[in-house]
């Protein structure tokens, strides 16, 4: 227990270096400017998803007696691998890669209150939501 | 200025982000320095605390922790990051031509930095042996004895609560005290 408290002591009183001058500081704050972030927002992936929904919506509108439910069930029925490939696949893998982003976010950004985040990661949290969306349409 | 209204002029005004820099890159630098003991590693997960910052100020509100404890706790994550050798580099994302030139000057300043480290002996065996341990005991341990925070800035950087950070300490300091008693 004593040593414990010396060895504490010990830390506590330790000389540690220090930073005195950094040369380097204003450069680094113009390349901090300048820098770009080369992450991609996954649209891309829901892209494919939500164009052939908005297909298949437009032909609903416009095509009297139609109904959403009929032209997904037929589009299922006529291409069924393309249609778990859209519906299924595509919205689960936007859900995947999205939900792993917003935590990094979170711990990137400094852990920040709830509204501070939603600000920062509305985009993913509504990619989310319409890849669930998309999702409980088909099934 | 106050944190707030700093805030305010940065979210108005994204250059007023200088002050934030000009304020406290020093002692974010020396905090990861202090952490890593590697001048270029540390230059680079500084710059990238700095450059998360600035990406992210609009996320910063100002409830609960300051602007220096929420660029601690940035600081904190890119540590973690860097010890499960999980982060990129600052340096991909800026231009050749400002790669080349904050080599430049990082080139200068190494060398006063490595002699400063080299007079304290003592600190880098002690750190030799930190970073042996858990990178939870090696936050806590740093965060007290080296940047000397008290329990409540540490537990706010870590988001921690008073009671875990007690037994943190506790427990990392007698690990440490048996590593040290090994180098």
């Amino acid at each position: 227990m004593e040593e414990m408290q010396e060895f504490e002591e010990r830390l506590k009183h330790m000389e540690k270096p220090m930073v005195d001058e950094l040369k380097h500081q204003d450069v680094l704050a113009n390349a901090i400017a300048e820098a770009r972030n080369r992450s991609l927002v996954s649209w891309w992936w829901l892209g494919v998803s939500l164009y052939v929904l908005v297909a298949l919506f437009m032909k609903t509108l416009f095509v009297p007696h139609e109904t959403l439910t009929r032209n997904l069930h037929e589009f299922a029925t006529r291409d069924g691998w393309l249609s778990i490939l859209v519906f299924l696949i595509l919205p689960g893998l936007s859900i995947a890669m999205n939900l792993p982003a917003m935590l990094r976010i979170y711990r990137e950004a400094g852990k920040p209150q709830a509204s501070g985040l939603l600000r920062i990661v509305w985009l993913n949290v509504v990619i989310v939501l319409v890849s669930i969306i998309v999702i409980f349409i088909y099934l | 200025m106050t944190d707030p209204e700093l805030l305010e002029r940065i979210k108005a005004d994204p250059g007023a982000f200088s002050v934030v820099f000009k304020e406290y890159y020093k002692p974010i630098f020396g905090y990861v320095l202090r952490r890593t003991g590697k001048v270029d590693d540390s230059a680079d997960i500084a710059a990238e605390t700095f450059y998360k910052a600035l990406k992210y100020i609009n996320a910063f509100t100002y409830k609960g922790v300051s602007l220096k404890v929420w660029l601690y706790r940035i600081a904190t994550n890119e540590l973690n990051m860097y010890f499960r050798k999980k982060r990129s580099s600052l340096l991909d994302r800026v231009d050749i031509e400002s790669a080349g030139s904050l080599r430049a000057s990082l080139n200068e300043d190494r060398k006063q930095i490595e002699e400063e480290f080299h007079r304290h002996e003592e600190f880098q065996a002690v750190l030799a042996a930190l970073k042996t341990l858990p990178i939870k005991y090696q936050e806590v341990i740093s965060l007290r004895y080296f940047e000397e925070k008290d329990n409540g800035e540490i537990c706010a950087i870590l988001g921690i609560k008073e009671g875990t950070l007690k037994s943190l300490i506790s427990r990392g300091l007698r690990k440490l005290h048996e590593m040290c008693n090994q180098f």
